[in-house]
């Protein structure tokens, strides 16, 4: 027999007024949850296609306004004590669909065979499937998640010649697919550089860009050395540097998505408690006769707190794990055909959703309570006799 | 076993005072049947209020088994200890059974087992399942009277335990009450004289006073 003063039992016993309460919270924390996880799994996809590469070596371009990086710049990076190696490299950017918008990933050009070995033995990859580009072919090969984001395959070609909205001039051939933690692609022999050189410039005694490898686990003072080059003489991009700038870029709708959420979360508690309010209203001759038969007020108030924190509590755990099922769904259905995962466990969907559960307990006990507070009980039975 | 000394209760009714109860004064003893009777708003339910420690008076004491009850703040305890009440309308817990309506009564681990022992006693056994909503007036009450016997209090508070039954139903729960309490004291406020017994006590409430003074 469930106790008869129990919240399991008020809440089995008075359906209707249960189910208005929990379908609210249940879709209040279900709708949080998924929009929270949505949302860092979208930002999660763009910081990774970004930064992944970053983890294992960091760029430098032409400063700007320069076409090329100077030689000395070159000798003076290849001269410090963190450097492993240094490889010349054209880098441009490929764009990624997310679930709603689009986010770039790096393809990096390498017209060497040797090198482009090195790199790519250095950047921890693994090739699945086709072969490596061949040196002066216009060939690339990319992570299994870039061909399946672009629905593409090996044998497919690949360029804005192929299709207009792509950011890469040209057309490639790709030969390869590889699988690792860098969402990214590389190329052998680049259309952009080439067409440099058929206007008569010396591409090949110049370096537009390089890719940088520390030795083993010195990456971070290896970035820390090429921070101290100066604007002038090379753009630099290393982890910490895009991780700042995605930060800024995030900051602002990190504190969107937290007004959102509050707004939500306030409006819907308050409602809910004015609601839960009027339900403990209804129940004054209950308390009044418990009150009689030996109950304290703080008896009473306590089987008030037990009942409205089963109801918040029973909802988020319902409509947590509800939008982990949905996120599984959505993930099955929008994000793998790009090639792309949903976060299911986020500690900011945790904390936003048990913001619901927090703040309709305070807006709905703080009210009932200082009005139980000032009740007299008795009267209340006295005025029914 | 319960002392009434120099009771009085005094409503503030604007610049006005309402005077509901004027130095009252008397005992009463184990195993006593006691009755307040008079008519309606002549005091008798805030008499029976005052006595339980449901209500503070405006002054003088109600001392309990040697406890002074008006003084405390909070009678809660001696109330779940010592009393039982019936009310004028049953005041059962609607979405609770029968059964669990009388359980709420008793915190004891036995609770069930005891109530369903005076729930057959007072001839309930086949309805221990079912919703106030589906007994008769007459049931519910004796739910009432269950939950009020179910702790063995020493004294029963009984405020017109009659008034919503009809005539034939009042006696028989009368009756059931008479014969169910046992050495509970039972004092009752009713105004129907037509159930008090010969061996009953009978205290007259009128005009703020009470008929009966003893010697303290």
């Amino acid at each position: 027999m469930i106790k008869p003063l129990s919240p399991l039992k008020y809440f089995k016993e008075n359906k209707k007024k249960t189910a208005v309460i929990f379908i609210t919270l249940f879709l209040a924390v279900l709708c949080i949850s998924i929009i929270t996880c949505t949302f860092t799994s979208i930002l999660a996809t763009a910081t990774e296609a970004n930064i992944a590469p970053l983890r294992e070596f960091s760029y430098i371009s032409a400063p700007n306004g320069n076409m090329f990086i100077d030689e000395t710049v070159i000798t003076k990076i290849s001269d410090m004590e963190t450097t492993q190696s240094i490889y010349s490299v054209m880098i441009e950017y490929t764009l990624l669909k997310t679930i709603i918008g689009n986010t770039s990933s790096p393809i990096v050009f390498i017209n060497d065979d040797e090198n482009f070995k090195d790199v790519f033995k250095k950047t921890n990859l693994s090739l699945i499937n086709g072969r490596m580009p061949k040196q002066d072919e216009y060939e690339i090969i990319m992570h299994s998640n870039v061909l399946t984001n672009k629905n593409l395959k090996v044998g497919d070609t690949f360029g804005n010649e192929v299709d207009s909205n792509e950011m890469i001039g040209g057309t490639y051939t790709i030969v390869g697919e590889f699988i690792g933690d860098s969402i990214m692609g590389f190329g052998s022999k680049n259309f952009y550089l080439n067409s440099l050189q058929n206007s008569g410039i010396d591409t090949d005694n110049y370096t537009l860009g390089a890719v940088i490898f520390p030795k083993i686990g010195d990456l971070e003072a290896m970035n820390s050395n090429l921070e101290t080059l100066d604007k002038t003489e090379a753009s630099i991009t290393t982890k910490t540097i895009v991780l700042k700038l995605f930060d800024e870029q995030t900051d602002s709708l990190n504190s969107i998505l937290t007004l959102l959420i509050l707004i939500i979360t306030f409006g819907m508690s308050v409602s809910v408690g004015a609601l839960i309010y009027t339900f403990y209203n209804a129940r004054n001759n209950e308390f009044g006769i418990l009150y009689a038969i030996g109950y304290s007020k703080k008896d009473v108030k306590k089987l008030i707190y037990k009942e409205i924190l089963f109801i918040s509590i029973l909802s988020w755990f319902l409509g947590y794990f509800a939008s982990i099922g949905v996120l599984k769904i959505i993930d099955i259905v929008l994000f793998k055909p790009l090639g792309q995962n949903a976060v299911l466990f986020s500690i900011y969907a945790i904390s936003y959703t048990l913001i619901v559960p927090a703040f309709v307990f305070l807006c709905a006990t703080i009210p009932i309570v200082r009005s139980l507070s000032k009740k007299d009980l008795v009267n209340v039975i006295e005025r029914r006799g | 076993m319960l002392v009434v000394k120099n009771l009085n209760l005094v409503y503030p009714d604007g610049d006005k005072q309402n005077i509901v109860l004027s130095d009252i004064n008397f005992r009463i003893n184990e195993s006593e049947t006691v009755v307040f009777v008079g008519p309606s708003g002549s005091g008798k339910s805030s008499l029976i209020y005052l006595l339980a420690g449901l209500k503070k008076p405006t002054s003088g004491n109600v001392i309990f088994n040697g406890n002074v009850l008006s003084g405390k703040n909070d009678t809660a305890k001696e109330r779940y200890e010592n009393f039982g009440f019936i009310f004028q309308q049953h005041f059962l817990i609607p979405y609770l059974t029968v059964l669990e309506n009388v359980c709420v009564a008793i915190k004891s681990k036995d609770s069930r087992i005891k109530s369903i022992e005076i729930l057959k006693k007072l001839g309930l056994e086949d309805h221990l399942n079912k919703k106030p909503h589906q007994l008769s007036g007459g049931q519910r009450q004796r739910v009432a009277i269950a939950r009020a016997l179910v702790k063995n209090p020493k004294i029963l508070f009984a405020d017109e335990p009659t008034a919503s039954l009809d005539h034939a139903t009042a006696l028989e729960v009368m009756a059931l009450l008479r014969n169910m309490k046992h050495n509970t004291t039972l004092i009752m406020a009713t105004h129907d004289t037509s159930l008090l017994s010969p061996e009953d006590r009978v205290v007259t409430v009128y005009n703020h006073m009470i008929n009966e003074n003893l010697e303290l």
